[in-house]
């Protein structure tokens, strides 16, 4: 009996044993399987379901401000507007109201609130973009009330249920057209295009961060930090902008120009006050640029547009000349209105002879014959090295996007003939851009120094601003041929009683007009009128560039350009806190 | 006759009673004891919850309020903008001051007008005031330094 029992309860025993290891290796079979076979990845997704969620955070794009902190380019609040299809209760109401509201297709919205979850990959289907914070305030205040109507009459009532609303940033420029050309644009959730947008858009645009957020309170620390707002400052001056595009528009509706440009630069530190160009685009409105600008139209003016610059140019001639001894202010010079450079004969604008000309009267008349001549003493070798000193043909350097290099033939190149040398020697065969060579004359305003230009003037990232270094980009003359060059210049405005002169401030400058160039040669009979100016000549405060292209009132430089630069120049003393020349010497004597 | 008593085996035992109160007594006192551990331990993790909720909640509401900030920054900079002004200046009867408006004086320490510092400015390290001794140094490093002078080994 004893053996039976035991021999029962082994067996049971056993048997207990058997299932059990079964089970258990049944539920490890499973935990390996769930683990390693295609399962895996949903355990472990399951598995962090309540422990936290992964967050794609869009910092806004740094702002920009001018050199006052007067906000040019900030971040306004707009709104996705989109379908929850799992929460759709009266598809017809939500097509009728976003057709009433924002003005969608009626059947396009329709089909959409109509779908199945099954039916689609997506859950929530934005249906308009951009919507404006009132307009969505309007849904928000549809969908509440539909709501409240709900609790009162029952489910079966009508019901906005499933529209959503996302608020997003996007580019705001509240100047509208100010200084557009040189902050350029974004469009949409895009990359910066043109001017500094496109330039600092690695710096502006912070990047979408994906995070991961614990729900667990403990963990609180292992939430990102917020990052600190980034921004740029600008050296432009707001106030003056507005006041030098406002001149600039004036002058080229006046003078029947096609276009204009006007930029105005610190010489001491080639910080660029201000940048005008006309045609300027309404930020506010930047889909309307290729209406505005069609084809090869150019967005900024001084910066990219490439033309000759004509008389304004002698200012580097005389610079090198100069500077490399080959003539004095006093050297003389005969002129019987022609000279023979490499084949071809140069006559003066007027085509008369002027007879004998001191470099002061050459440059105060603006004599073509006598400058080759001048060209000719130096030789290429001199004259285009100083060209090069000076950048001709290189880009400047600007922060600034969709910089041209000019263009500039040098006697080594192919296409460079020595008549070449007689034309560049008045700008015309030669193409720069309105910064470079207001660039490079800054060097003669700046006691031979050429500074690097740029327009912002601090950038301000994680909380600390740093100030933009100032660059030497050389010094192509010495500070006496600054001086003297200066002086004649000076007084070959007061002689010829220029329009460019400004009351109470000594100013010293150039006119310049080109002829335009086309396929059979300089016959256009259309001109580029250029003007190029600073002051106060004993301490230079601004270099004021003037250009209008192709003018219908006068071709001439000194009639259109001359009485803008004055224009400027008398906006820019007050800006700048000026004093006229007398009271300065006054202030600083006492 | 004395040795031989003590060397006797003790004659009773703690009555049971007695016995069960000790133990019951100790269980109690230690389960008083790990409640109030486990009370502090729950009122502190409590607290460091709520706190941790609460940075959460301005987590969120900081992200919400930087771009409502952004926007409203934008809205200020469209009302201020310059044709804005402009056009208010106009309205009250102001127009641009030419330079013959203007009368300029000698004004001892007047500094002009610079331009705009949105954050601190980096630039050489500032010297600044150093806390004192005794309210960084730890009470061992405080012997050491004192060691240091006694010896005149020290530099610092």
């Amino acid at each position: 009996m004893m053996d039976e029992i035991n021999s029962e309860t082994i067996s049971r025993s056993r048997l207990i044993g058997i299932v059990f290891s079964i089970v258990g290796l049944l539920i490890i079979g499973q935990l390996i399987h769930l683990q390693v076979f295609p399962y895996r990845e949903d355990v472990l997704s399951g598995a962090e379901i309540g422990k936290g969620e992964w967050r794609t955070i869009i910092p806004p794009r740094g702002e920009i401000f001018d050199r006052w902190g007067y906000l040019l380019a900030g971040n306004c609040q707009v709104f996705e507007v989109g379908i929850d299809i799992t929460l759709v209760k009266s598809p017809e109401i939500i097509a009728s109201t976003l057709n009433l509201v924002l003005g969608l297709d009626y059947s396009a919205v329709l089909s959409i609130a109509e779908l199945k979850k099954e039916e689609s990959d997506l859950i929530n289907h934005v249906v308009a973009r951009n919507v404006l914070p009132e307009t969505a305030e309007r849904l928000r205040g549809l969908v509440k009330e539909l709501e409240e109507n709900r609790l009162i009459e029952g489910p079966e009532a009508p019901s906005l249920e499933g529209l959503t609303l996302i608020p997003k940033l996007v580019r705001c420029y509240p100047e509208g057209s100010l200084f557009s050309p040189g902050l350029g644009f974004v469009v949409g959730d895009k990359d910066g295009t043109f001017g500094i947008e496109e330039y600092y858009d690695d710096f502006l645009s912070n990047p979408a961060q994906r995070v991961w957020l614990p729900s667990l309170p403990y963990q609180v620390e292992q939430w990102p930090e917020s990052s600190s707002a980034s921004g740029l400052i600008l050296t432009i001056d707001r106030d003056l902008q507005a006041e030098v595009e406002s001149i600039l528009d004036i002058a080229v509706q006046e003078n029947g120009a096609e276009s204009g440009a006007i930029l105005v630069l610190d010489p001491r530190n080639g910080e660029v006050l201000a940048m005008a160009s006309t045609p300027r685009l309404n930020l506010k409105t930047y889909w309307e640029y290729e209406e505005i600008f069609p084809k090869d139209a150019t967005f900024n003016r001084p910066i990219s547009a490439v033309y000759e610059p004509g008389s304004v140019f002698k200012v580097l001639t005389m610079a090198a000349a100069l500077d490399s001894g080959t003539v004095t202010p006093e050297t003389t010079f005969f002129d019987n209105g022609w000279i023979e450079i490499g084949g071809a004969v140069i006559t003066n604008w007027n085509n008369d002879a002027w007879g004998l000309q001191t470099m002061l009267g050459c440059m105060q008349h603006s004599l073509n014959v006598c400058l080759t001549h001048v060209a000719k003493l130096m030789g290429p070798d001199v004259f285009y090295s100083y060209l090069k000193k000076f950048g001709i043909g290189q880009r400047t350097g600007v922060d600034l996007a969709m910089e041209a290099s000019g263009k500039l033939r040098l006697p080594n190149q192919e296409g460079w003939y020595l008549v070449d040398l007689g034309t560049n020697s008045f700008g015309q065969g030669v193409a720069v851009t309105p910064l470079q060579l207001a660039v490079a004359i800054s060097a003669v305003a700046n006691g031979g120094n050429m500074m690097a230009p740029h327009v912002v003037r601090a950038i301000v990232d994680q909380g600390i601003q740093y100030t933009t270094p100032m660059l030497v980009l050389g010094q192509p003359i010495s500070a006496e041929t600054a001086r003297t060059l200066t002086d004649m210049l000076t007084r070959s405005l007061e002689e010829e009683s220029s329009s460019a002169l400004v009351t109470g401030y000594q100013v010293a400058g150039k006119t310049g007009t080109a002829e335009i160039p086309t396929p059979t040669g300089y016959t256009s009979g259309v001109t580029n009128a250029s003007f190029v100016g600073w002051g106060p000549v004993d301490a230079p405060r601004f270099l004021v560039y003037i250009w209008l292209e192709k003018p219908t009132s006068s071709p001439w430089g000194s009639v259109v350009a001359a009485p803008v630069f004055r224009q400027v120049v008398e906006r820019l003393v007050v800006h700048l806190e000026l004093p006229p020349d007398d009271i300065r010497a006054q202030l600083t004597g006492q | 006759m004395v040795r031989q008593k003590r060397n006797q085996p003790q004659a009773f035992r703690q009555a049971p009673w007695r016995t069960q109160r000790q133990l019951i007594s100790l269980f109690f006192s230690l389960l008083v004891g790990f409640s109030v551990v486990a009370s502090v331990y729950v009122i502190v993790t409590s607290q460091a919850a709520k706190a941790g909720r609460i940075v959460q909640a301005l987590w969120e509401d900081m992200l919400i309020l930087r771009e409502q900030i952004a926007d409203m920054e934008t809205q200020l900079a469209e009302l201020r903008s310059t044709a804005v002004m402009k056009s208010r200046a106009e309205a009250m009867g102001f127009r641009p001051a030419t330079s013959d408006d203007i009368v300029y004086l000698t004004v001892p320490g007047y500094q002009p007008r610079q331009p705009v510092e949105l954050a601190p400015l980096r630039g050489p390290a500032q010297p600044v005031e150093t806390m004192p001794r005794s309210y960084t140094e730890s009470w061992i490093q405080y012997v050491f330094r004192m060691i240091n002078i006694s010896t005149g080994s020290y530099d610092g």
